[in-house]
């Protein structure tokens, strides 16, 4: 019995050994996904956030891959997005705006660290919904390589007044196949390329003056979490429509909506779309 | 925490026994924008556990719970809820003990696997599966292990498999039972395994470590060196600007150190070496998250106030460093020795930058072995005498001189490097066989960061139950009028047996916690505090 115990503790330490693996080719070959599905990915950061931008950098590296089915919104809230007082030099810009501070409150990201962020608002292992940036591009994937039929597909129609700077917007949601829960749907306004100051430790000096600052959540046209949607059988089709005055400081032509469909009890993404204002 | 040892109770195998303790620590927060504290929508924050523990001769199992609802500012805010963290059973039969459930363990001195708990950090990097510890022979011990590790509460993506042999040259080798040096060896491998859905870049799905060590007794002196070494392993830790996924480079890292002690003289010198040795069961996870291995930091591990404010922690990703201590006490009657006697300890501690080469490829870079770089990350010398003035008074005076790289230490930048000195004067007066005072006043100057502070202490303990406590920082030097606030703090206790109550109200400063990459403020607070621990 104890050269058996000594036989066993043995052959264990002998398979850890080969419980090992040295990569030599460091890129997956085949990266083929649905394209009905698209996937949302939430940014939380701040232009005070020195570690921020490689997350920025490395999720637009993932969206040369997928375009338009990689969506990222920008959310800035919490400590490192607070504005220096007016009379500062720099950093006194203030991106923060009340929905991008009631997500951030709501779903804990900034309380936890930056950068972080959010995957289709999908549940991590750990029990939270908090990603690090080097796992995005894996829970993105379990969206996008889902080849079974999509829940609901969203087409947005913008309609902009220049004179006026009123946005009217035309969600229409169409299911295809029969949805069990409550769904709500959820639209955003999002400002591309603002100019304004940004800490990124991987440069030197770490103050960039003239940061582009990509894709920022501005407002939302239904209130923070949205308005339910009521027809959820297979073939129906919902429209919903909004209006927002885009402020005088927004570049319409850099601005866009983001809509999606969410499980209203899981908070879960399942459809996402993205328009730009002006064509 | 009862923690379980192996060696068996010697005790009558047919009492069953049961033990256990508890903590409870809950804020009650104000708002006060002076000092930046933040709105808490809970008003009231709290962490607090329990555990039990029952044994049957060779049988132990035990639980316990927690509760953080919600978590205390400062706290991973993903500990939310309650619930059950942690529940054990094993047993031990025929020098081979089997424990089902949670554990905590580590290998040497845990350079490649270290799973503990430091509950008040908000630490805890449990094991949940099976682990088997052997001795076949005396001066022989065998452990191996398979399992999953606790995050928060629910468990990590990696699995984690184990092995470890130590063996007590003395005890095993009979003809070596009477000699003068004691050698201990062993060696540890780790291997976890977590899949790669990444779908861009080839992750390694299985990473080894491996660690061997020494130890060798002779007389007053005592030498210690482990070696650790780890395959491909990119992570968020390890990722570079160009390399934001993480770097194919394997890691190492050497720890060495040697004792001297004698009665009235005690010296230890220790090196260290580390070379891209963050190890965790998940490639994502950064701060005190689902950690393997842990590396000291080879600093002096500081207890006044002020001393904390530039605390060093320990850059996984590479350093190279040296510690040395002294303590010697002066004899009584001696010409420094004074009446009672005097003691004194020196301690120096420095940490550098590695030498690093960057290579054009996924490695990232190459570093020379022991090679030291540019960069200075650490530097402190701690010069301390302790002094009995009198038969009721007994003073210590500490001086501590700390270079601080704030920007790499903390992970930030633009802060550059703090140049401090901190003075401390700290007595210790019996009144009577009841009642003793203590006191402290403390120092810091510096010219940079938030400039200079001072700090006053007064406690007063009434044995065996109450103590009284009275205690203000001041940042009366920073350079901006607004930020020369005060921090003050009063707090009182009352302990009765293996029971202890106390309660406190004050202000206390913001820090930032930058670990991995990741930076999270930890706001300053005013408010209400209570703790009660108790055990059975």
């Amino acid at each position: 019995m104890r050269r058996l115990k000594y036989l066993l503790l043995v052959t264990f330490s002998i398979t850890l050994f080969s419980a090992c693996e040295e990569v030599d080719q460091y890129y997956e070959e085949d990266v083929t996904f649905n394209p009905e599905r698209k996937v949302l990915i939430e940014d939380y950061t701040g232009h005070k956030c020195g570690n921020c931008p490689r997350a920025t950098r490395s999720i637009y590296s993932l969206k040369e891959i997928y375009g338009e089915n990689l969506i990222i919104v920008a959310v800035h809230a919490g400590f490192f997005a607070k504005p220096n007082p007016p009379q500062a030099p720099s950093f006194t810009y203030d991106f923060r705006n009340p929905t991008s501070t009631d997500l951030d409150n709501d779903f804990g990201i900034s309380l936890v660290g930056n950068p972080n962020g959010m995957v289709n608002r999908r549940t991590n292992s750990d029990g939270s919904k908090v990603f690090a940036y080097t796992s995005w591009a894996d829970e993105a994937s379990k969206v996008l390589f889902d080849f079974s039929k999509v829940p609901a597909s969203i087409s947005i129609n913008n309609s902009y007044d220049d004179a006026s700077r009123v946005l009217e917007t035309e969600i229409v949601s169409d299911i295809n196949v029969d949805l069990n829960a409550n769904y709500n749907l959820s639209v955003y306004l999002i400002e591309d390329n603002v100019e304004q100051w940004q800490k990124d430790y991987d440069m030197s000096p770490s103050d960039i003056p003239d940061y582009m600052h990509r894709e920022v959540l501005r407002a939302s046209l239904n209130n923070t979490y949205g308005d339910p949607i009521n027809n959820l059988t297979e073939g129906d089709s919902n429209t919903n429509t909004y209006s927002i005055t885009l402020d005088p400081e927004f570049h319409a032509e850099e601005c866009s909506i983001v809509a999606f469909i969410y499980d209203a009890a899981t908070k879960e993404i399942i459809e996402v779309e993205q328009a730009r204002v002006q064509l | 925490m009862t923690v379980f040892s192996y060696s068996a109770f010697s005790q009558n195998p047919n009492t069953f026994n049961i033990s256990g303790n508890f903590q409870f620590d809950a804020q009650y927060y104000l708002e006060d924008s002076l000092i930046g504290a933040p709105v808490v929508p809970e008003k009231i924050l709290s962490n607090g556990f329990g555990n039990l523990n029952f044994n049957y001769g060779n049988f132990n199992a035990g639980l316990r719970y927690e509760s953080y609802l919600n978590p205390l500012l400062g706290f991973d805010p993903r500990y939310k809820g309650s619930g059950i963290t942690y529940r054990f059973a094993s047993y031990t039969v025929n020098d081979l003990e089997v424990t089902i459930g949670n554990f905590y363990d580590q290998f040497g001195s845990g350079m490649i696997f270290r799973s503990y708990e430091e509950r008040t950090l908000g630490i805890d990097n449990a094991m949940d599966g099976i682990r088997l510890k052997y001795k076949p022979t005396s001066g022989v011990i065998l452990k191996g292990f398979i399992g999953e590790q606790r995050s928060y509460f629910e468990k990590g993506p990696g699995i984690v498999r184990g092995f470890d042999g130590e063996i007590s040259l003395s005890e095993a080798i009979k003809s070596l039972a009477e000699a003068k040096t004691r050698v201990t060896i062993g060696a540890g491998v780790i291997s976890k395994y977590q899949k790669d859905e990444n779908p861009i870049y080839v992750y390694p799905e299985n990473v080894l470590s491996y660690s061997p060590r020494i130890s060798i007794y002779r007389g007053r002196y005592n030498f210690n060196a482990e070696y650790g070494y780890k395959y491909n392993d990119p992570s968020l830790v390890n990722s570079t600007f160009e390399y934001p996924q993480g770097i194919y480079k394997p890691g190492q890292a050497l720890y060495l150190d040697g004792t001297y002690t004698k009665r009235g003289v005690g010296i230890t010198l220790a090196s260290k070496f580390i070379d891209n040795m963050d190890f965790r069961s998940d490639r994502n996870a950064t701060g005190n998250n689902l950690t393997l291995g842990y590396l000291p930091a080879l600093t002096k591990q500081q207890t006044y106030r002020l001393a904390t404010l530039y605390p060093y922690a320990t850059q996984t990703n590479g350093e190279v460093g040296f510690q040395g201590d002294v303590f010697y006490k002066f004899k009584k009657g001696s010409a420094l020795g004074g009446k009672r006697g005097t003691g004194i300890s020196l301690n120096y501690s420095n940490a550098f930058s590695i030498d690093k080469t960057p290579v054009d490829n996924e490695d990232g870079y190459t570093a020379k072995f022991y090679g030291i770089g540019d960069e200075k990350y650490f530097e402190e010398v701690n010069v301390e005498v302790t002094k009995k003035m009198s038969k009721k008074l007994k003073m210590i005076f500490t001086y501590i001189y700390t270079v601080y790289n704030k920007d790499v230490v903390q992970g930030l930048s633009g802060f550059g490097t703090i140049y401090s000195h901190i003075g401390v004067a700290e007595g210790q007066y019996k009144i009577d066989n009841n009642n003793s005072i203590r006191f402290e006043f403390q120092h810091l100057y510096t010219e940079q960061d938030m400039q200079s502070w001072a700090m006053a202490l007064v406690e007063y303990t009434i044995s065996p139950h109450w103590f009284f406590a009275v205690f203000d920082e001041y940042n009366y030097g920073n350079d901006e009028v607004k930020k020369r606030i005060h921090y003050p703090n009063v707090s009182t206790g009352y302990t009765k047996g293996a029971n202890r109550i106390a309660l406190s109200y004050g202000k206390q400063r913001e820090g930032l916690l930058c670990v991995g990459g990741v930076c999270r403020n930890v706001p300053a607070s005013n408010g209400f505090s209570i703790s009660v621990t108790s055990s059975f």
